[in-house]
C-alpha cells in the first residue's frame, strides 16, 4: 500500500474517529485504526467491539491495500507536523513508513484480519433526516438516560420510528424524557431500538447543528448514522423498553405557566442550599404565586417566591432539583407549562406552544 | 486450528447435538482435572458454534473472516474472561463489563459466547453479579464456566449451569496421545500427572523430570543438616510456578502411601526406593501434618500474592525440624 | 426524615398471549380457545374458573390471536360496564370475535341480559364467535332471562383449574421475565410461601415490588423483598 496526503486532509478524519479508540487496551489491534485503499480514496475504521466510526478521504492511490496502524502515535505524528506538510504512507509487510520533507517514522502493523469490522446490516429500515433535527432528538433527551441500572435497557435511548415520525426516549426510573419529529420515515409499523449510552454519547459528538442530511439505518443488531463525513455504528441493546405512554400524566388539575428562564434562574440558586446528596426542594403554590424552599444539614436555608399564572388550589410538593433543572435547561422555547395533580404524582414539564418535547419527573416526599 | 483431543469426542458430540436441537443451555460448566484440556475444548466449542463455514463434522474452519478474528482474539462475539495479569482472582469489575457487553446484540447476529476459566476464582462479589447475567441472559447468550474445583463455586452458580465432565482419559489413549508428541517416558509422566495427558506434556517439556531428581535430594540433605532451609528457600523461591513445592506435596503424598503399604499407588514410581529409605524417618503423623502445610501453603500462594521466600523458609523448616523431633 | 424519591411508574408492555399462558392440566382448555380463534364460523365458547384461574388472560390471548389473523375483536370486561348503559353492545356484531368477561357481572340486570342476547343473535348472524367468561357456568349464574341461559350453553362450557404451586412459581417467573424484573428462585419462593394464594394478589405484588426495587434502585433479593413487605 502507497498513498501520498497533506496533513490537514488526514488530520481531520483520524481526529472524528480517534474518540472510540480506548487508551488502554487489552487487545493491541483495537488501539490500531484500519486503513484499506477504495478507488476514491482512503477508509479509516476505528472501533471499541461497540461502536464503529468510519471516514472516507477522497485521494489518489499509488499502490492499494489494507492494513492496521497504532492510532494514537498516527494521529500524533499527523498533529506534529507543519501545517501542510505532506506525508507519504508506505506499508510493507509488518512495517509502515511515513515520510515528510526530513521526517521519517517506521511504524508496526498488525494485519487487517484481525480488525472486526462490522458488515452490512441485515434486514434494515433506512430514511433520510436532517441531522440537526438528529441532533436535537438526542440533546433533549440523552441526560435521562440511566447509568448502569439493572435494568439494562435503561441504560441506552430509544428511538422510535411510526409513519409520522421519529421519537427519542429516555428514562433512568425517576424522570423521562421525550422528543418527537415529524419525518418521512416510510415505516409502517412502529419500530424500536435501544442505543446504549456509549453510542448516544459518540454519536451526539459527531452530528453537527446544520440541514445537511444523515442517512440512518435500522437493523436487527445495529444501528447506523451516516454523515456526509463520518459513518457511526453501534450495537443495539438486546430489550425491551418500558411503555412510557403509561407513565404520562393524564389530566393534571393544577397548571402553571411561566418563563422558563426566570424559573429556571430561580431553583439554580435556591439549589445552591438545597441537600448535597438528595438534592429536594419544596414548591409551594398558592394562586399566581411559586414559593421555592432548600436547606440543608447545615440548616443552612435558601428561599424564594416568583410570580407565575397559577388559578389552582395550594399545593407542596417536593422534587430532585436536578431533575427539573435538567429539563428546564432542555426544553426549547421561552414559556414553560407545568402540570401537577397532587404531592405523590408525576408532574409534566412541556412547551407551551411547540409540544414536540415532553419532560416527566416524579416527585419526591421530604 | 482448534483440535479438541480423542479423548473428548463424546462431550463434543453431545453439546453440537444440543445445538442443533436447539436445547443448549444458557451456562455450561465444563468440569474435570487439571491438565485434561478442557479450555481448549471451551475455545473449540466456541469457534466451532462462531465459525461462518464449519466442516462437516463441526469444526471450526479455520480460514473465515470470524475464524481469523477469533485467532486474533477480536471476535466481538467470543469474549475470554480471566484472572488479570499477575492477579489470582477474577473481580466484580471484569464480571460487570461482560455483563455489560452481554446485554448487547451480538456482532455477527449469531451467540454471543463469554469463556471463564479459572471460575472457580472469581471472588464472591465477582460471581454474585453473574448470577443475573446467568439467571436471565439475553437471547443467544452462552456462558461457559471452567474449573477443576467446581466445589469452590457457589451452589446457586452451579445449578444455573448445565454441567459437563471431562474425566483423565484411559492410561491408554493418555499414552497414546503423549507418543505422538515426541514423548519418551509417557507412561511415568502420564502416573506423575494423575492421568492428565497435557500437564504431562507439561511436565516433559519443562525439564521436570530431571529436577525432580535434584528437589529431592536437596531435601534429603536438608534433613540430615547439610542444608540450610534458609539458603535452600532462596534457591527454589526463583522457580516462579513453585515446582519444588508441588513435588514436595507429590513426594509426600507417596510417602504416607508407601508407610501405609500401597506400593503400587505411588505416583513416582522412578523414586520409590529413596521415598522409602526418607518416609522411615517420620512418622506418619509428621508426615501428613506436613502434606497439610505443603497444601495450606500452596493454596495461600495461588490465591494472593504472598512472599515466596518467606513461605518456602517456613515449609522447609518445618521439613527439617520434624524429623530432628523424632531423633531427639 | 430521609427524603425518598418516587419512582415513575414504569412497566414493559405485558401482553397476554396464549404461548405465555401457563397450561398446566388446562391445555385441553387452552386448545379448544385456541381453535374458536382460528375457526372462521359462528360459535361459542364459554369458560369457568375462580379468580385467578387465568380467564382474563385467554380472553385477552385470543382476541391477541384474531387481530394478528388480521380479523377484528373486541375485549369487554362486563364488571368495568354493567354500571353504564347497555346500549354500547348496539353494533358490536361486526366483530370476528367478542370475548365478554366477568359475565356474572350483569346477571339479573334485565336491561342487559336483553341487550346481550340481542347481541348474541346478531354475532350469530354475522357468523362471529363468542367467547364468555365468568365465575361459574351459564345455569348457576342467576340469569333471570332463560333464553340467554340456553345461548350461552349452546357451545361447549370448560372450566379452568386453578395453578398449583408449580405452575406459580412459573407464572411469576414468566410475569418478572415480562417486566424485565428479575425474580432470583429463591425469592419467588419466598414469595409463594409468604403472601396469598391467590394469583392477582401475587401478581399486584409483584408490581408493588418491582416499584419498589425501582425507586431503591435494588435488586429483588429475599430480605429486600422482606423489607418491602414489612414497611
Amino acid at each position: 500500500m502507497k498513498f501520498k496526503i497533506q496533513r490537514e486532509a488526514f488530520l481531520k478524519p483520524l481526529q472524528q474517529i480517534i474518540g472510540v479508540v480506548e487508551r488502554r487496551q487489552t487487545l493491541p489491534v483495537l488501539g490500531n485504526i484500519l486503513v484499506q485503499t477504495t478507488d476514491q480514496g482512503l477508509t479509516l475504521t476505528a472501533t471499541d467491539l461497540e461502536v464503529e466510526l468510519v471516514a472516507q478521504v477522497g485521494l489518489e492511490i499509488s499502490a492499494g491495500g489494507e492494513t492496521t496502524l497504532p492510532a494514537r502515535k498516527l494521529l500524533d505524528i499527523c498533529r506534529t507536523l507543519p501545517e501542510e506538510a505532506w506525508l507519504e504512507v508506505q506499508v510493507d509487510q509488518e512495517r509502515a513508513t511515513l515520510r515528510s520533507g526530513k521526517s521519517r517514522f517506521t511504524l508496526a502493523t498488525l494485519p487487517a484480519s484481525d480488525f472486526p469490522v462490522i458488515d452490512e446490516l441485515k434486514s434494515v429500515q433506512a430514511f433520510k433526516f436532517p441531522q440537526r433535527d438528529l441532533k436535537e432528538l438526542i440533546e433533549r433527551t440523552h441526560f435521562s438516560m440511566a447509568q448502569q441500572d439493572v435494568r439494562y435497557y435503561l441504560n441506552g435511548l430509544m428511538l422510535e420510528l411510526d409513519k409520522k415520525g421519529i421519537r427519542s426516549v429516555a428514562t433512568d426510573g425517576h424522570r423521562l424524557a421525550m422528543c418527537e419529529m415529524a419525518a418521512k420515515t416510510g415505516v409502517s409499523d412502529s419500530q424500536q431500538v435501544i442505543v446504549p449510552r456509549k453510542g448516544v454519547q459518540e454519536l451526539l459528538r459527531l452530528l453537527e447543528g446544520d440541514e445537511t442530511e444523515v442517512e440512518i439505518q435500522l437493523g436487527s443488531n445495529h444501528i447506523r448514522v451516516s454523515t456526509p463525513n463520518i459513518r457511526f455504528t453501534s450495537k443495539l441493546i438486546d430489550g425491551r423498553f418500558p411503555d412510557y405512554n403509561r407513565v404520562m400524566p393524564k389530566g393534571g388539575d393544577k397548571q402553571i405557566q411561566t418563563d422558563r428562564g426566570f424559573l429556571r434562574q430561580a431553583l439554580a440558586r435556591t439549589s445552591i442550599l438545597s441537600n448535597e446528596k438528595y438534592r429536594g426542594i419544596r414548591l409551594s403554590l398558592d394562586k399566581n404565586i411559586l414559593k421555592i424552599q432548600a436547606h440543608n444539614p447545615e440548616q443552612e436555608e435558601a428561599e424564594e417566591e416568583l410570580e407565575i399564572q397559577y388559578n389552582g388550589d395550594t399545593l407542596e410538593i417536593g422534587f430532585n432539583v436536578t431533575y427539573l433543572l435538567d429539563a428546564l435547561g432542555a426544553l426549547p422555547g421561552d414559556d414553560v407549562r407545568i402540570l401537577l395533580s397532587d404531592a405523590n404524582s408525576s408532574c409534566l414539564i412541556e412547551n407551551g406552544g411547540r409540544g414536540h418535547c415532553k419532560y416527566v419527573v416524579m416527585p419526591m416526599r421530604l | 486450528m482448534n483440535p479438541i483431543y480423542p479423548w473428548q469426542a463424546e462431550q463434543w458430540a453431545q453439546l453440537h447435538s444440543r445445538v442443533d436441537a436447539g436445547r443448549l443451555a444458557h451456562g455450561l460448566l465444563l468440569t474435570g482435572p487439571a491438565g485434561v484440556g478442557k479450555r481448549d475444548f471451551a475455545n473449540a466449542f466456541a469457534r466451532s458454534v462462531l465459525c461462518r463455514q464449519p466442516t462437516v463434522d463441526q469444526k471450526a474452519c479455520g480460514r473465515c473472516e470470524a475464524c481469523l478474528l477469533m485467532q486474533a482474539g477480536t471476535h466481538p462475539d467470543l469474549l475470554n474472561l480471566n484472572p488479570p495479569e499477575d492477579k489470582t482472582q477474577i473481580v466484580i469489575d471484569q464480571v460487570r463489563e461482560l455483563c455489560r457487553s452481554l446485554v448487547m446484540k451480538s456482532h455477527a447476529g449469531g451467540y454471543k459466547i463469554a469463556i471463564i476459566v479459572p471460575a472457580d476464582q472469581m471472588n464472591s462479589a465477582a460471581a454474585n453479579s453473574l448470577l443475573k447475567t446467568l439467571e436471565e441472559p439475553t437471547d443467544n447468550t452462552l456462558l461457559i464456566l471452567v474449573t477443576e474445583r467446581p466445589a469452590r463455586l457457589s451452589a446457586t452458580i452451579r445449578s444455573r449451569c448445565q454441567q459437563l465432565r471431562f474425566p483423565s482419559p484411559s492410561t491408554e489413549q493418555g499414552s497414546d496421545w503423549l507418543s505422538q508428541h515426541d514423548v519418551s517416558d509417557a507412561a511415568l509422566l502420564l502416573r506423575l500427572a494423575d492421568g492428565a495427558p497435557l500437564l504431562a506434556l507439561c511436565l516433559a517439556q519443562e525439564d521436570t523430570l530431571t529436577r525432580r531428581h535434584d528437589w529431592l535430594n536437596e531435601l534429603m540433605k536438608l534433613r540430615s543438616g547439610q542444608l540450610d532451609p534458609v539458603r535452600l528457600a532462596t534457591e527454589w523461591s526463583s522457580d516462579a510456578l513453585m515446582r519444588p513445592l508441588y513435588w514436595m506435596g507429590s513426594y509426600l503424598m507417596d510417602m504416607i502411601r508407601l508407610t501405609s503399604g500401597q506400593v503400587e499407588s505411588i505416583n513416582n514410581i522412578d523414586l520409590n526406593d529413596r521415598l522409602q529409605v526418607i518416609a522411615d524417618l517420620y512418622s506418619p503423623q509428621e508426615l501428613h501434618y506436613l502434606l497439610d502445610h505443603v497444601w495450606q501453603n500452596m493454596r495461600q500462594a495461588q490465591q494472593s500474592s504472598v512472599n515466596r521466600q518467606l513461605l518456602l523458609e517456613e515449609i522447609l523448616i518445618e521439613w527439617s525440624r520434624a524429623g530432628l523431633r523424632r531423633r531427639a | 426524615m430521609i427524603p425518598t424519591q418516587l419512582p415513575l411508574g414504569l412497566r414493559l408492555p405485558a401482553a397476554s398471549r396464549f404461548d405465555n399462558f401457563v397450561a398446566g392440566p388446562n391445555r385441553e382448555t387452552v386448545t379448544a380457545i385456541e381453535q374458536l380463534t382460528l375457526d372462521r364460523t359462528a360459535s361459542v365458547l364459554f369458560i369457568t374458573g375462580a379468580a385467578g384461574s387465568g380467564k382474563t388472560h385467554l380472553l385477552q390471548a385470543a382476541c391477541r390471536a384474531v387481530e394478528t389473523g388480521g380479523e377484528a375483536a373486541v375485549y369487554l370486561p362486563l364488571t368495568t360496564f354493567s354500571t353504564m348503559n347497555p346500549g354500547i353492545l348496539e353494533g358490536l356484531e361486526h366483530y370476528a370475535l367478542i370475548a365478554l368477561d366477568d359475565v356474572q357481572a350483569i346477571a339479573g340486570q334485565v336491561d342487559w341480559e336483553e341487550a346481550l342476547f340481542h347481541l348474541y343473535n346478531r354475532l350469530r348472524e354475522a357468523q362471529g364467535r363468542l367467547l364468555a367468561a365468568a365465575a361459574a357456568p351459564p345455569d348457576q349464574l342467576n340469569i333471570e332471562l332463560p333464553d340467554l341461559r340456553s345461548r350461552l350453553g349452546w357451545g361447549a362450557v370448560y372450566a379452568l383449574q386453578l395453578p398449583d404451586d408449580a405452575m406459580r412459581l412459573q407464572i411469576l417467573a414468566l410475569r418478572a421475565q415480562a417486566c424485565g424484573l428479575e425474580l432470583p428462585d429463591e425469592t419467588a419462593r419466598y414469595l409463594l410461601r409468604r403472601c396469598p394464594r391467590d394469583l392477582p394478589a401475587l401478581i399486584a405484588l409483584l408490581e408493588r415490588l418491582d416499584h419498589a426495587a425501582l425507586a431503591a434502585q435494588r435488586r429483588l433479593t429475599v430480605p429486600f423483598v422482606k423489607a418491602v413487605l414489612e414497611s
